[in-house]
């Protein structure tokens, strides 16, 4: 799909979600919220994969590291809106600091580090104890806000958290770190030879997706008030995260964002009508997906128009 | 959902027949439930909802729940909240602001209902978590969750009590078991009684969860050579750990587990080694505490296994006992709005055929005590609390 049009949907779905909290009750609004927050950690996904080809399948670490860094500033007396900014500081430091060793590993090497790595960070959470709660879980400081007004407070903050990610992500398919990342992505010796400092662009990007997951994480443990080691590094954050990328289509603008609503409003339709085979029938519905639209549904949109126009698609890919 | 459907056709035309003459027009109180039905906890989620629907089906049976002059037929919606806390916190959304629950059963496993909590908290849903029993999750001064079972840090209490009644007496005690959640904070609860009891608490030690070798642990024990041995673990842990003490022929005079010692793997694993080997339980079928729903334990086991063709476990037993506190709570408030409710229960005391109940302020039932069972001549044999004995506690212990 050109930018153009990818520009269009998405300010067609803003307005929609700007709109939401009018017509929805707070059933919805925490589902539409769930989507927002996998759109960002897709996108996350969306700049280290689909950009820079390095596959984080664990990149749920800095989700945990968020949720645990807010959790830990509320805990010390932070107010939360200093408390997430410096969550998703610690997680871009620790991905910048960690990309040096790890980003040297390349193919299933990196994405096996990255699991290793998300394991790592829960022994290292129960083994602190003290501030981070350790195996009994932290629970943060309990909003006085009445639940309508506070759940309002979070969608419009993730959803503000998921303008900003695409944004991002906007920008980066224009920028040069972004020409870099996708010649890096193709061949990584080619890029070298061309001049691309690739170290320096595989980090950038491995410190964005960090700090985009980071503020997802910090967003949840906000939003769910108690965290535990379990659920912060669950790494079926990234896998869902890894489908809904895959669905909307990886290295694209918005995909990453559509991959997410349509994964999660399907899901939730599914469970509420076909309660006991959901997970079954979600199982079906991904490997049609990966089996019917390999390239995302945005690539396949694509398609439904003029033959003409697909050249120019694949040079953009 | 086949079965689902011919279920309430029967129950439909059952309650038609039992409620003849019409009398005043009845209403529904709808309780929510979400659950987990998959992943990790589906066993004890599945067994929590059997305890749910024998208490709702075996009530409604009888007429329904009356208070006020008003009678309602008891509905439980139930979601599957995959064993996740987040899927957890937006199906009791659902439940409560779409759905029209007031009224909220817990889900299996203290993590995920902290999440169910926060969410009905913030709507006053009352809710009643039989088996979310960490310490943590009442301690944040949560208003309206309620937990009839022992909380965590009781874990390794009454077999304590019990030992301090013992002769000779026994004076020194270690503590040992996995670092992890519950284990940690049922460790610590037996060290504070311990002290409190008067015993020389001589060694605490933890190892790492999973781990397949407990012979360094083992040693250190046997070099305090302490009379009580009291372990946190799970079955496999708690199995591997008396294997260790035999290898090291450390025979202290009391072996305690933080988990029943009725389950037949345990018994199986160790042959003669599990001889005088004390557990504890939430629950047992002997116990004798009275209740207007199933008379008493023994009432409910039968109609356990009436409806579900196998012996209840103490999910199932926790479960239908909650629902016995909130029909006793809704009663005698004569009302189904929550906040009048959960003042009542805050108020009332009262027994089910699991024990007896009398609330503190976050929800702690103070009155809420374990059982502990001994294994003498291979059978697993109720000793504490006195009142429930099946038999006298054998010690020192015999076993090898």
């Amino acid at each position: 799909m050109s930018g153009k049009r990818q520009l269009i949907l998405a300010t067609v779905l803003l307005i929609a979600a700007l709109a939401a909290p009018a017509f929805v009750g707070n059933y919805w609004l925490r589902v539409l919220t769930t989507v927002f927050m996998f759109g960002v950690v897709a996108q996350g996904l969306n700049v280290i994969v689909g950009f820079a080809g390095y596959h984080a399948f664990g990149n749920s670490v800095f989700f945990g590291i968020g949720a645990y860094a807010t959790g830990i500033g509320m805990t010390l007396g932070l107010p939360v809106w200093v408390a997430i900014p410096v969550a998703v500081a610690a997680a871009a430091l620790i991905a910048a600091v960690l990309g040096w060793p790890f980003l040297r590993l390349r193919g299933h090497y990196f994405a096996i580090a990255t699991v290793a790595l998300n394991a790592a960070a829960t022994e290292v959470i129960i083994n602190i104890g003290g501030v981070t709660g350790g195996a009994q879980g932290l629970p943060l400081p309990f909003s006085s806000l009445p639940p309508t007004l506070l759940y309002r407070i979070i969608y419009f903050a993730m959803l503000a958290t998921l303008v900003l990610a695409t944004a991002i992500v906007f920008w980066l398919s224009r920028s040069r770190l972004g020409y870099a990342l996708r010649a890096l992505r193709d061949s990584e010796s080619g890029a070298e030879v061309m001049g691309v400092d690739t170290v320096k662009a595989k980090i950038l990007a491995w410190t964005i997706s960090a700090a985009m997951t980071g503020s997802a994480g910090g967003l949840w443990a906000y939003w769910l008030t108690f965290i535990e080691v379990g659920t912060a590094f669950d790494i079926s954050i990234s896998v869902r995260g890894y489908i809904m990328m895959l669905l909307g289509g990886m290295g694209t603008v918005i995909g990453p964002v559509i991959g997410a609503a349509l994964f999660q409003l399907v899901g939730d339709a599914i469970w509420s009508h076909f309660s006991g085979i959901h997970n079954l029938l979600l199982g079906a519905l991904v490997m049609a997906v990966v089996l019917l639209v390999p390239q995302g549904v945005l690539d396949s949109l694509s398609r439904l128009r003029p033959p003409a126009r697909r050249p120019r698609r694949a040079a953009e890919a | 959902m086949a079965g689902a459907w011919t279920r309430r056709i029967v129950l439909g035309c059952l309650a038609a027949i039992i409620a003849a003459p019409p009398l005043a027009a009845q209403e529904t109180l709808k309780i929510g439930a979400a659950i987990s039905l998959s992943g990790n906890f589906s066993r004890e989620g599945g067994l929590l909802r059997d305890g749910y629907e024998l208490w709702r089906e075996r009530l409604n049976a009888g007429g329904g729940l009356k208070a006020g002059g008003k009678t309602y037929k008891v509905q439980i919606v139930y979601y599957d909240d995959e064993s996740k806390a987040q899927t957890s916190a937006q199906l009791t959304e659902k439940l409560v602001s779409d759905d029209g629950a007031s009224f909220v059963f817990g889900p299996y496993s203290s993590g995920i209902a902290t999440a169910t909590a926060v969410i009905s908290e913030r709507y006053r849903a009352l809710t009643l978590a039989p088996m979310a029993t960490a310490n943590s999750l009442y301690a944040r001064g949560y208003k309206y969750i309620f937990t009839p079972s022992p909380l965590a840090d009781q874990g390794l209490v009454p077999i304590l009590e019990l030992a301090k009644g013992l002769t000779p007496a026994p004076k020194t005690v270690a503590i040992v078991g996995p670092d992890d959640l519950f284990p940690n904070i049922t460790s610590d609860g037996a060290r504070k009684r311990a002290e409190s009891l008067g015993f020389t608490v001589a060694y605490t030690g933890k190892y790492p969860k999973g781990a397949n070798d407990l012979s360094a642990v083992a040693t250190q024990i046997k070099s305090v050579t302490p009379d009580i041995i009291l372990a946190t673990g799970y079955v496999q842990d708690s199995i591997l750990l008396i294997k260790s003490l035999r290898e090291l022929q450390v025979s202290p005079k009391l072996i305690g587990l933080a988990t029943a010692v009725g389950v037949q793997d345990f018994r199986t694993a160790l042959g003669p080694a599990a001889e005088g080997v004390m557990g504890v339980d939430y629950w047992v079928p002997t116990l004798t505490w009275k209740d207007p729903l199933f008379d008493d334990s023994a009432g409910f086991a039968k109609a356990f296994e009436a409806k579900y063709a196998k012996p209840p476990t103490f999910h199932a037993a926790s479960g239908a006992a909650a629902g016995v506190v909130l029909q006793l709570a809704i009663e005698k408030a004569g009302t189904v709005d929550p906040t009048a409710v959960r003042n009542t229960l805050l108020s009332m005391q009262g027994e089910t055929f699991y024990g007896p109940f009398k609330f503190d302020a976050n929800g702690v039932n103070t009155l809420a005590g374990l059982n502990v069972s001994q294994i003498i001549g291979g059978q697993p044999k109720v000793i504490f609390p006195v009142a429930v004995k099946q038999a006298d506690p054998i010690y020192p212990r015999t076993g090898q």
